[in-house]
């Protein structure tokens, strides 16, 4: 059984990633940038009603429009639009201008509806139903312990209520497909997905063929952060329209649809209730919260994160209102979570007069595997960022108006793989390597992963294995969520590639009269018995004319699954105008085995500064008189830019030990408490916590308003 | 009051102004001349993706806000989604499919300053123009240089790196 070699010549070094010269180079074909011969270009046609019943829809305008060659519908007469960017109808043109024409040129006549736009409105008692089985849905208590009676022991106690934002995905490649007949039961779907398969799938479904029968290429993607797991109504339309004009068609969202309806993380707002004891352990926490995902339900979050907390009661309560539906968006949950916990333990730990690094300390949990690692990672993150540096609350320095303070927070993740996947490695005569899986790169790096375990058993350079993924009709691969890519395929490939090494010594040792255990591969060369005797490709000649073809799958000890990982911000406050600057993030990951370090360390950036624009930037506003999504767009809708990116430290927690346990996941573990500890480290400079996020200057100059009256 | 009326008269005779419809212009793209049919409302970006199969630059915020449609016009950087088709003709359209692959594109590969890669071309060409300009930014002067731009991985730190380090080869180079 294969295992992951003692000492790697490729794995855990800093590769770049093998696509990555063509996508800087704009060569390389996106989705979105496919043109089949005859192709037509689609638009959508989305509601601008937070509410709004159709009453009347009439195409024969827009379908008499020269140029304008098919309308699909996806509401028709009767059909209720909930929420602003809610399918109508889809268009498709010679042109893309033209297909907008023809989307303008539908004449749809409304009733509109009452509408609720933000949670206050959804949660009044007179409000509107936007579910028939009431807006504010109440889930069972989770109980742990007796957290009345607890709090009893405690000799401080905090209770407050801390809120996050709904945020988009905002994926710069919106979602979509061009689709193509090949026959009258075949398509190929050049589709920005993080999920081949499901494309393919659903596809397949939604015309009664079979999945097999659907060809689903995603060669590159344009970021997905959990959104992009479905063929979804518009993939669909686009299929649809295909096939009603008999021409490939290509249909991709506009930025303000997919701000609307293309997934967003839900709210979270929680009344905390925490209690402790003057040696600073918690023993109690109570939590009333809910949350919201528009249309949808998915609002729940992990709580009590992290921490021992023996005593604890959890409610929790979705919230429906008229936005676009909640998707899966990077560590479902989790930030939400961290941020509320973050800062009731940093609020407690003030109160009890306790430096808060000490106070998490002693509250990690006993006997979890997890706690020694967060104890190192947490002096490692403490020392990098200057811990001692600090000032207790609201005794922070700084020049004039401003305050420097400091924070830290701490999260976890699952990020183990699916079982069931597998990876084909060919070896062909002329000497090229390559594999095939059906999982796709999100923009990760799984391709050059997938490159470099196979060129590190074949003795090659990881530009000598082609890695083919993105391609549904594959042994079947994992869909890019959960940071589940990497563990789920890289045993695969490790263990394909091992047997079609295996496979080749047999058939080469038998055409070179040698035993296939004295045989070896390095640095390009076959060996026999340790000495170089011909070139890899040479060897692969002797394979005649049939290549070795070997599809393997998973086996156990290669991956496992559950990682720590904790953040400390510097940050500098201006007391006048609230507004806070971001001077240092300190992230220490653990994440197993580390296969591309260069790789891995880009994850960790982009998670921080994920959590960086979720900290002090992201907010979906929604306007309560009219329902309206008020900035669907990238002006509005605030992202950091290249000024706003402060010192970034990325520690590796990559210890012997740490190797030992195989390959885990890291896409979303470094995303997760960023915010959380910039939030703490605002608290921390200017003396009070600001309950909501971001941190924008109007939250900042609120809680510090609150604080003074 | 009667220029302007004289004015108003002569408009009338010519009928309304023609704002829609197709017309055959030709725009110079990575130095070759190419013949394309246009509406007046078409987008430079958008004529170089959907009709000229020119893909490197891409469709993001439609708005001007991201910068990843960048393309140069005359050795200038500017926001093709928001740069008509019509008023280019004359001009030098560069993208970054025509750059030098060992210059910036080698470095942001070296130095993995993209992850999905789709606001890549945009950052590729802001930084290209910047570097063209000032051949030995300061690190301020390379965060200045591509406010500019978004990028929703949150790959900025190899960005930056990536643009510091072009600048060093191609100062050795020249």
């Amino acid at each position: 059984m294969a295992s992951w070699p003692e000492n790697p010549r490729l794995i855990s070094g800093e590769i770049p990633r093998v696509d990555g010269l063509g996508k800087a180079s704009g060569k390389t074909k996106y989705p979105s940038d496919i043109h089949p011969e005859g192709m037509l270009f689609a638009v959508m046609l989305y509601s601008p009603h937070a509410h709004a019943k159709i009453k009347s829809i009439d195409t024969s305008k827009a379908e008499k429009i020269n140029g304008v060659r098919g309308v699909h519908l996806l509401a028709k007469e009767g059909a209720t639009l909930r929420f602003q960017g809610d399918d109508i109808a889809a268009v498709a043109a010679d042109t893309e201008e033209l297909a907008l024409d023809g989307a303008r040129a539908i004449e749809i006549e409304y009733e509109i509806l009452p509408h609720v736009a933000t949670e206050r409105q959804a949660m009044a008692d007179d409000a509107p139903k936007v579910n028939p089985r009431g807006n504010v849905q109440k889930g069972r208590a989770q109980v742990n312990g007796e957290p009345d009676s607890a709090f009893d022991q405690a000799d401080a106690v905090v209770e407050a209520t801390y809120s996050v934002p709904v945020i988009t995905h905002v994926c710069l490649e919106t979602h979509g497909l061009t689709a193509r007949w090949d026959s009258e039961n075949t398509i190929t779907a050049w589709a920005s997905t993080q999920n081949v398969m499901g494309v393919s799938g659903e596809l397949g479904g939604a015309f009664n063929i079979p999945p097999t029968n659907v060809t689903t290429l995603t060669e590159v993607m344009g970021g997905g952060f959990g959104s992009k797991f479905s063929a979804d109504s518009w993939g669909i339309a686009a299929a649809e329209l295909a096939k009603k004009t008999g021409k490939p068609v290509r249909l991709f969202l506009d930025r303000a649809q997919e701000h609307m309806a293309a997934g967003n993380r839900p709210s979270a707002t929680g009344k905390v209730k925490i209690g402790v004891t003057k040696d600073g352990k918690i023993v109690a926490l109570t939590a009333d919260t809910y949350g919201t995902g528009g249309i949808a339900r998915g609002a729940g979050f992990p709580l009590p994160y992290v921490y021992e907390v023996p005593n604890s009661r959890r409610e929790h309560s979705d919230v429906f209102l008229n936005g676009g539906n909640a998707r899966a968006m990077r560590a479902p949950g989790h930030p939400e979570g961290c941020c509320l916990m973050e800062a009731a333990v940093d609020d407690v730990a003030e109160k009890l007069g306790i430096d808060p690094l000490e106070f998490r300390l002693k509250n990690l949990p006993e006997g979890d595997f997890k706690t020694p690692i967060y104890q190192a990672e947490i002096v490692l993150g403490a020392e990098k960022i200057g811990w001692s540096e600090r000032k207790p609350r609201g005794k922070a320095e700084g020049k004039g108006p401003l305050r420097i303070g400091y924070g830290m927070a701490l999260h976890t993740w699952g990020g183990g793989g699916a079982q069931d996947k597998q990876v084909n490695c060919i070896i062909s005569p002329d000497g090229s390597v390559e594999l095939r899986s059906a999982t796709q790169d999100i923009g990760t790096g799984a391709r050059t992963i997938l490159a470099i375990i196979a060129a590190e058993v074949l003795g090659l350079e990881v530009k000598d294995v082609y890695s083919n993924i993105g391609n549904s009709t594959f042994p079947p691969g994992q869909a890019s969520g959960g940071s589940t890519t990497t563990p789920s395929m890289a045993p695969p490939a490790l263990n394909a590639a091992t047997q079609a090494r295996d496979e080749l010594f047999k058939r080469v040792g038998k055409a070179i009269n040698e035993d296939p255990s004295k045989l070896s591969l390095a640095k390009g060369k076959l060996l026999v018995d340790g000495k170089e005797t011909m070139s890899f490709a040479d060897a692969c000649r002797k394979l005649g004319m049939m290549p070795v073809s070997v599809t393997a799958g998973f086996t156990e000890g290669l991956s496992s699954n559950g990682v720590g990982g904790c953040q400390f911000a510097k940050v500098e406050v201006d007391t006048e105008t609230g507004v806070v600057r971001v001077k240092k993030i300190v992230a220490v990951q653990d994440s197993g085995l580390i296969l591309d370090m260069l790789t891995w360390r880009s994850q960790i950036y982009g998670g921080v500064i994920g959590g960086l624009n979720y900290g002090l930037f992201e907010e979906q506003v929604m306007d309560p008189t009219t329902g309206l999504f008020l900035n669907a767009d990238m002006e509005l809708y605030k992202l950091a830019g290249a000024s706003d990116i402060p010192e970034i430290d990325v520690i590796a927690y990559h210890t012997e030990e740490m190797r030992k346990r195989g390959v885990i996941g890291v896409g979303e573990p470094p995303t997760i408490s960023t915010s959380a500890a910039i939030g703490n480290a605002v608290s921390n400079a200017i003396g009070v916590r600001v309950p909501r996020w971001p941190m924008s200057p109007m939250n900042v100059l609120n809680a510090m308003t609150n604080q003074e009256s | 009051v009667q220029a302007l009326d004289e004015a108003r008269a002569a408009e009338a005779a010519q009928g309304p102004p023609i704002l829609a419809g197709n017309t055959s212009i030709t725009l110079k793209v990575n130095g070759q001349d190419r013949p394309v049919e246009v509406e007046p409302r078409c987008t430079l970006l958008d004529t170089l993706r959907n009709r000229l199969d020119v893909t490197g630059p891409k469709r993001v915020c439609d708005r001007a806000s991201c910068g990843a449609c960048t393309v140069l016009l005359d050795g200038e950087p500017v926001y093709s989604c928001t740069t008509l088709a019509v008023s280019c003709q004359g001009h030098e359209i560069q993208t970054l499919e025509s750059f030098d692959e060992s210059g910036v594109p080698t470095a942001f590969h070296q130095n993995d300053g993209l992850m999905c890669g789709y606001c890549t071309p945009g950052f590729v060409t802001a930084c290209k123009a910047m570097l063209d300009k000032n051949p030995n930014p300061t690190l301020e002067e390379v965060r200045k240089g591509l406010d500019g731009n978004i990028c929703r991985c949150g790959t900025y730190i190899g960005v930056l790196q990536a643009a510091l380090d072009a600048a060093k080869a191609l100062r050795k180079e020249a």
